[in-house]
């Protein structure tokens, strides 16, 4: 039996609001993810979704519902940092999460507010700097690097708290596409290696193709929850939550439309090619 | 009417340790009418130029020609630069995050009344920009810029620079942090500006579909030189030197190629999904006579036409 | 956009720049109380010389070092010509309406200005061979003991190093809004001092806006690794002390003793000196 990472029971949301109008942003949501699955979490922006995220380790609670981590509830005020050394997050900014000018410090935050022992967190930031591929930056500062670079540090940041479950809060929203990619290559490889728990926020479609499980999210709801194949197959309504599919689904629903038999559930560029190969 | 720049050279922090030559000697001339799409790595260059021409960095070497108004090494005229700035309308990365003022409206008169226009063009303009970026004027005019959405954030920055009616309008990364349907608004408020209120656009972007979607003409620029300038049409051609400085290739153009590789050749020069899209239903009826596909397919996700018709966005935290 | 140069950190890799950055600061300190005890030009040639002497062992071009009075050149003239005119003691020079320039004036005001000029190049040793992050740990180290009385020094230091890392950020994002701005037709750089302020407003309010954008998502990322969780904090970097901190001491405890030795030994070892000039003089 697959253990249950995380566990949202009900969950609402608001934030306070003016005026006495009172919105959801999020509504009355259950979710499970279990020990090892990469889930792919989109929606547009105002979706909820960022909102989702922080209610995963503790940074809000939830207005009603409960929100459990490997069995620990998040509002349980004395067992908060054991929520969040088990779900480490990164966000969106890659500038706005990093605190020390050198990147060893930065990364050895972390273990070092949780009270681990000096050759421990030496240990592991050394670990840390290796699964993200960037261990000859050990003293370097990060203000020059790239996007991608910054964010695959925060990566490393978090992973020196050795958590469980990794939520990637946007975090390849503001990046460009080279970024992008390296943050998605280590983020695989570490739930692949490592059976890491990932929780990916996004709102490209195109970064969902690869997940375990693509949930999608409106208006404070999840509306789909699935294999990304299968939820790609609801093309009307993802189009009209304004969200869309991966841009080769949307050719091969395109021609399907017009008249082609093409499989508009296609999802990668090769079964394109197949697909047209045959009608060609 | 025309953009001409000649041997433009820009050096950051000269003779200090960390001089960086950011533009190697960049000719280019651009058309009225030209929607240009530049490309480029970080640290290519591209930002640097198009900040030339709009004054915003003092000439070191070389000559720019804005539409007459000229640009040399020297001293300027402070009034060349004030015209300048009416002529060029530069819309800057994330440019919601320059909104200052209280409401909409008197943000977005912070430009038309720095050119000394009188109050009612000033307001004329407001109206007429906002409206143009598919804005509900008198519905939006006094609510504070902090309180929208972010898309209509960058609405409201873009009708900014739209009021001061720019004759060349360019765009840094206009679509940066936005999701799909944001991104799709967005390029087609570009495409609508450009015919309603600055003929000449240049955008710059990471995302070669992106451009290839609606520019005409697309010039990459390498390590601060001009690699390619290209009519968008013959992009393809040069896929394999695209990749090899590291830039993404067209995926069009990639898939093209797979389908060519498979022995399949598609007919007519195909860069953008569009191109792909008409090719592809083009080979199809070729071969299947007996039943034809409807040929004037676009690739678009989001079908709203006209930006006034996008519909309003639920407000978002 | 613009680079932006770190602090005025200057690798070489250097002894100084491996001593233990809390030696530095004690020295630093030393070395400022010290100068304020140096009484004559001989006392002054010390100074030079133990200054020189550090900027040897330090690798750091001498020009970078002199280049760091330069920020403060003007404060210098100002005070050097307002002692020189209004100083008054010893033989008079000059006099004109209520102006008298003495003697006893000249030699102030130059005293004044090798004062200034020398502590200026002192305390910038400390930022060249020193990394912020390592200053701000040494601070946190050095004032450890008012944690007794709850004087919060983590937090302290924390909010050192976090606006250290992030002024290279606020610098760049107040260039970018100054262009963006400008670009809409802001005239920035002109007017008189009223006018400036004015114009300055659309940079600083997106700026003060931005400033608290980026607090709030720092925030999150603290709480998010565990700021606080324990008090039990460990540190991954231990400055520890070594012999060639403890050379260092000897040598600084060497100049501080010379300084003091001209001071109230030989009270003034060069006031012979001066007498031979004045006497030429005359």
């Amino acid at each position: 039996m697959a253990i249950s990472a995380i566990k949202l029971e009900n969950v609402s949301f608001s934030y306070p609001a003016n005026e006495g109008e009172e919105h959801k942003a999020v509504d009355g949501v259950s979710l499970e993810v279990e020990e090892g699955t990469f889930v792919a979490l989109v929606g547009h922006n105002g979706s909820g979704k960022s909102t989702l995220a922080k209610l995963l380790n503790g940074l809000l609670l939830p207005t009603s519902g409960r929100v459990l981590v490997y069995g620990v509830d998040t509002a349980d005020d004395k067992k908060i940092y054991d929520v969040r050394s088990s779900v480490g997050m990164v966000f969106q900014n890659p500038d706005n999460q990093m605190i020390a000018t050198n990147v060893e410090d930065d990364i050895a935050f972390g273990p070092e507010n949780l009270g681990v022992p000096r050759e421990e967190i030496i240990r592991r930031v050394d670990w840390a700097l290796e699964k993200v591929g960037m261990s000859e930056f050990r003293n370097a500062t990060p203000f020059k690097m790239s996007g991608g670079q910054k964010q695959r540090l925060a990566i490393a940041g978090v992973l020196a708290i050795r958590p469980r479950v990794m939520v990637l809060d946007e975090s390849t929203a503001m990046l460009d596409p080279k970024g992008r990619d390296e943050v998605m290559r280590v983020v695989k490889q570490l739930n692949k290696e490592e059976k890491m728990t990932v929780v990916h926020i996004t709102h490209y479609m195109d970064e969902a193709l690869d997940a375990d499980r693509l949930v999608v999210m409106n208006d404070g709801r999840i509306v789909l929850d699935g294999k990304p194949e299968d939820v790609f197959a609801e093309h009307e309504l993802l189009t009209k939550i304004k969200l869309g599919v991966p841009c080769v689904t949307q050719l091969a629903v395109t021609l399907n439309k017009a008249g082609m038999e093409i499989d508009p559930r296609i999802t990668d560029e090769e079964a394109l090619v197949e697909g047209l190969c045959r009608l060609l | 009417m025309q953009i001409v720049v000649k041997d433009l050279n820009y050096t950051y922090s000269a003779r200090t340790p960390f001089e960086r030559h950011a533009l190697k000697g960049v000719n280019l001339t651009i058309e009225e009418g030209d929607f240009l799409g530049i490309i480029g790595h970080t640290g290519s260059g591209k930002s640097t130029f198009i900040m030339h021409l709009n004054g915003l960095y003092k000439l070191q070497s070389g000559e720019i020609d804005v539409f007459d108004i000229k640009l040399v090494p020297d001293k300027k005229k402070k009034s060349d630069l004030r015209r300048l700035r009416g002529t060029v309308g530069m819309v800057f990365q994330y440019p919601e995050y320059q909104l200052f003022e209280d409401t909409v409206a008197k943000d977005v008169a912070f430009g038309p009344k720095n050119m000394g226009l009188d109050k009612d063009e000033v307001d004329r303009r407001v109206k007429r920009a906002i409206e143009l970026v598919g804005l509900d004027y008198d519905e939006i005019k006094d609510r504070a810029p902090f309180e929208l959405s972010g898309g209509q954030k960058r609405r409201v920055a873009i009708a900014g620079i739209i009021a001061m009616q720019p004759k060349v309008l360019i765009l840094d990364e206009p679509t940066a942090g936005l999701d799909p349907y944001g991104k799709e608004q967005i390029l087609s408020l570009i495409t609508h500006l450009k015919k309603e209120c600055s003929p000449t656009v240049i955008v710059i972007s990471h995302d070669v579909d992106e451009i290839t979607r609606f520019a005409n003409r697309i010039v990459v620029f390498n390590d601060g030189k001009i690699m390619f300038d290209l009519p968008m049409n013959e992009l393809f051609r040069h896929a394999d030197e695209l990749h090899s400085v590291g830039l993404e290739i067209p995926r069009a153009v990639r898939i093209a190629k797979m389908l060519k590789d498979r022995g399949i050749e598609l007919e007519g020069d195909i860069v953008s999904l569009d191109d792909l899209l008409r090719a592809i239903v083009a080979a199809y009826n070729k071969k299947h006579i007996d039943k034809t596909v409807e040929e004037n397919i676009n690739f678009n996700a989001f079908d709203f036409g006209v930006p006034g018709a996008c519909g309003r966005e639920e407000g978002e935290r | 956009m613009r680079d932006v140069s770190f602090g005025q950190y200057y690798p070489t890799g250097s002894v100084v720049h491996r001593l233990d950055p809390r030696a530095k600061v004690v020295f630093s300190i030393l070395f400022m109380v010290t100068i304020f005890f140096v009484s004559s030009y001989a006392g002054y040639a010390v100074v030079a010389l133990f200054l020189l002497t550090v900027c040897f062992a330090s690798k750091i071009p001498v020009k970078n070092v002199i280049k760091s009075v330069k920020a403060i050149l003007f404060i210098m003239l100002f005070t050097a010509i307002i002692n020189i005119f209004f100083y008054d003691s010893g033989r008079v020079l000059f006099e004109w309406w209520k102006i008298k320039i003495t003697l006893g004036g000249i030699d102030f005001a130059i005293k004044m200005a090798l004062r200034i000029s020398l502590l200026v190049m002192g305390t910038s040793m400390l930022s060249f061979t020193t990394t912020p992050m390592e200053l701000t740990d040494a601070i946190e180290s050095l004032l450890k003991p008012l944690k007794y009385i709850k004087v919060p020094v983590h937090d302290i230091a924390l909010i050192m190093s976090i606006a250290l890392r992030f002024i290279p950020g606020l610098m760049d994002e107040t260039d970018k809004i100054m262009m963006a701005q400008k670009a809409r037709g802001a005239e920035i750089d002109t007017g008189g001092l009223v006018k400036k302020v004015k114009a300055m407003l659309p940079v600083l309010i997106p700026l003060f806006v931005s400033a608290i954008r980026r607090a709030d998502e720092l925030a999150d990322a603290l709480d998010a690794r565990c700021y606080n969780a324990t008090d039990r904090r460990t540190k991954m970097k231990v400055l520890r002390l070594t012999w060639k901190d403890l050379v260092a001491f000897l040598f600084v405890a060497v100049f501080v003793a010379l300084i003091f030795l001209d001071k109230y030994l030989l009270v003034g070892a060069d006031k012979y000196i001066v007498e031979f000039f004045t006497g030429l003089a005359a």
